[in-house]
C-alpha cells in the first residue's frame, strides 16, 4: 500500500533528467601501484631461516590445503600440516623445508609470517632411523613401523605393502602410525604429528 | 641506642641521677673484638667472596647460552605477536575476565628479578578490581607464589615450579598453554609479564597481550583475513599462546641470569670490600695485642727492680 502510493507520486511528479556528466579529456588509468615485495618471516624456536626476506614465492602444507604464497596474497590465518615448506628465492632457488606443525599468517601488508614447531631442511631427516629397515622389496617396507606396545611390526594399509615374515602378531593393529622420521643430531623421532601438539617419543637408538 | 636530646635536658633539672649501664651510649662503649673472633669472620666472608665468585661465573655461562638462544627466540615471538599488532586486535570494554602470567623463576640471588615482576602484578591487580573486572593470576616461578601468596592468595589459578633449573624449551611453554586452556578459566583477555632483556646490565619489566579465542573471533578486523573457520582459529590461537608464552620465558631467562651475574659479582665486590678492612683491623688488633704483652712484661721487669 505504501508502496503504491510511492509509485503514483513519482509518476505524477515530473521525472528529473538524469545530468549528463560534463566531457571528460580521454586519459588512460594509472598503471597499479607495483606489488609490496613480500617480507617473508620463517622460524622455529630454535632456529630462523628468514627473516624479513624477500622471496617470490612460498609453499605451505596447511590443514585446509597445500597453497602457495606470492606477494600480495589475501590475508588470511592457517595452520600448517606437517609435510615440506618450499622457497623460491628471488632467483628462482627452491629451498625445502620440512615442518612438524605450526601457523601461516599473511597479513594486508604482504608481510608472510610461518611459525613451526620444528623446521629442518631435507638434509637433517635421518633416513637410516627413519624407516624401518628394509626387509623386502622396497615398496614394502615403506609400509612398517614399529608398534610401541609390542616388538612386533604393524603394518599399514599402503599400497603394495607385503605381508613379511617378520611381521609378528600385533596385539594392537589400531595403532597404525605413519613412518618415524628421524632428525640427525636431535635424537627426536616424530611420529603421531599432528598440527598444533605434536606428540615426540624419545629416539632410544 | 641515642637518648633523644629532650630526655637529657630534663635530667639536669632534676636531681642528679646515678646513670645505670642502661643509659651508656652503646655506640660509643665496645668490647674489643678478640683477634680469634675477627680470624672467624675473615674466613666466612673469604668463604662467601668464594662462593659468589662461583655462581657469577655459572651465571656468566648460562647467560652466554640464554643470549645465544634468545635471539631465534625473539624474531619467533615478534613473528608470533604481529597478528595482535597488525589487526590491532582490543577486548571489548565490558569483557569481565581478566588473565595475568606473572613470568619469573624459582631461584633468587638476581636482585630485583621477582619483586619488579611482583609489584606490576599487584598494581595491576588493584587497577583491574577497581575497574570492577575478574582478575585471575598464574605465576610461572615458585618465587611469584611466594611473593604474592600471603596478600593476594586468592587470586591465584595456577602456580608452575621447577621454572630456572634448565633453559626454557618450547616444550615448557606447551605444557603452561595446555594447564592454562584446561583450567577452565574462560578469561577474555589478558597479559604476560616478564622482564624484557636489554643488555647485560639493564631489563625492564613488560607486558604482552594475550587474547581468548572468543576476543579474536569476534574482533572486526579479523574479517581481512580470508578463509578462516572456527577450528583453524583455535589452533592458531592455541599455538599463538604457546609462542608468546615460549619468548616470554626466554627473554625471562637471559633477563634472570644477567641479573644474577651482576649481584653475585656486586657481592664478590663487597666481599673483597669487607676483607680488606678486616684485614687491617685484624692487622691493628694483633699488634695492639704485642704492645699489650710488651708493656705487661716490660712492667713486671720494672716492678721488680
Amino acid at each position: 500500500m505504501f508502496c503504491a502510493r510511492r509509485l503514483l507520486l513519482l509518476r505524477a511528479a515530473a521525472r528529473p533528467a538524469l545530468p549528463v556528466p560534463p566531457p571528460r579529456a580521454r586519459g588512460y588509468a594509472e598503471a597499479a601501484a607495483g606489488p609490496t615485495p613480500m617480507a617473508f618471516t620463517f622460524a622455529s624456536p630454535t632456529q630462523v631461516f628468514y627473516n624479513g626476506a624477500n622471496v617470490k614465492q612460498v609453499d605451505v602444507p596447511t590443514l585446509t590445503g597445500s597453497f602457495g604464497i606470492l606477494a600480495s596474497h589475501v590475508p588470511t590465518l592457517q595452520v600448517l600440516k606437517p609435510g615440506v615448506v618450499t622457497v623460491y628465492a628471488e632467483d628462482g632457488t627452491a629451498t625445502k623445508y620440512f615442518v612438524s606443525s605450526g601457523s601461516v599468517t599473511v597479513h594486508a601488508d604482504s608481510t608472510v609470517q610461518v611459525l613451526a614447531e620444528e623446521a629442518v631442511t631435507m638434509d637433517m631427516l635421518d633416513l637410516a632411523v627413519s624407516y624401518p629397515a628394509p626387509r623386502g622389496p622396497a615398496a614394502s617396507w615403506r609400509g612398517f613401523a614399529p608398534c610401541p606396545s609390542c616388538v612386533g611390526w604393524a603394518s599399514q594399509e599402503l599400497p603394495g605393502a607385503a605381508e613379511s615374515p617378520d611381521q609378528g602378531l600385533c596385539p594392537h593393529p589400531e595403532l597404525l602410525h605413519r613412518p618415524l622420521i628421524g632428525i640427525k643430531g636431535s635424537g627426536l623421532l616424530l611420529s603421531e604429528l599432528s598440527a598444533g601438539c605434536g606428540e615426540r617419543k624419545p629416539c632410544s637408538r | 641506642m641515642d637518648l633523644p636530646l629532650t630526655v637529657l635536658l630534663c635530667w639536669r633539672t632534676s636531681e642528679p641521677l646515678l646513670i645505670s649501664p642502661a643509659f651508656v651510649f652503646r655506640g660509643q662503649v665496645r668490647n674489643m673484638a678478640t683477634l680469634k673472633d675477627i680470624t672467624r669472620r675473615l674466613k666466612s666472608i673469604k668463604n662467601i667472596q668464594k662462593i659468589t665468585k662461583s655462581m657469577k661465573m655459572v651465571s656468566a655461562a648460562k647467560y652466554a647460552r640464554a643470549e645465544r638462544e634468545l635471539k631465534p627466540a625473539r624474531v619467533y615471538g615478534t613473528g608470533a605477536l604481529a597478528l595482535y599488532e597488525k589487526a590491532e586486535i582490543k577486548a571489548p570494554e565490558d569483557k569481565k575476565k581478566h588473565l595475568l602470567i606473572g613470568v619469573s623463576s624459582d631461584r633468587g640471588l638476581c636482585g630485583a628479578i621477582h619483586t619488579s615482576i611482583a609489584k606490576t602484578l599487584k598494581n595491576e591487580i588493584t587497577n583491574l578490581t577497581n575497574a570492577g573486572k575478574e582478575v585471575m593470576v598464574v605465576g610461572v616461578g615458585d618465587k611469584i607464589r611466594g611473593l604474592l601468596q600471603r596478600t593476594h592468595g586468592n587470586y591465584f589459578l595456577l602456580t608452575f615450579k621447577e621454572v630456572g633449573r634448565r633453559p626454557p624449551s618450547f616444550g615448557d611453554a606447551s605444557i603452561i598453554a595446555l594447564e592454562l586452556l584446561n583450567s577452565g578459566y574462560e578469561f577474555d583477555e589478558g597479559s604476560v609479564i616478564y622482564n624484557r632483556f636489554r643488555s647485560v646490565i639493564s631489563y625492564k619489566t613488560d607486558e604482552k597481550p594475550i587474547f581468548s579465542f572468543e576476543t579474536v573471533a569476534g574482533s572486526e578486523s579479523l574479517s581481512i583475513y580470508d578463509d578462516i573457520d572456527a577450528d583453524v582459529l583455535r589452533n592458531y590461537q592455541e599455538f599463538t599462546l604457546a609462542n608468546i608464552l615460549y619468548y616470554s620465558l626466554k627473554e625471562s631467562t637471559t633477563s634472570e641470569q644477567s641479573a644474577r651475574m651482576t649481584a653475585m659479582d656486586n657481592a664478590s665486590k663487597n666481599a673483597s670490600e669487607m676483607i680488606d678492612k678486616l684485614t687491617l683491623t685484624f692487622n691493628r688488633t694483633r699488634q695492639a695485642v704485642i704492645t699489650k704483652e710488651l708493656i705487661e712484661i716490660i712492667s713486671g721487669a720494672a716492678a721488680l727492680d
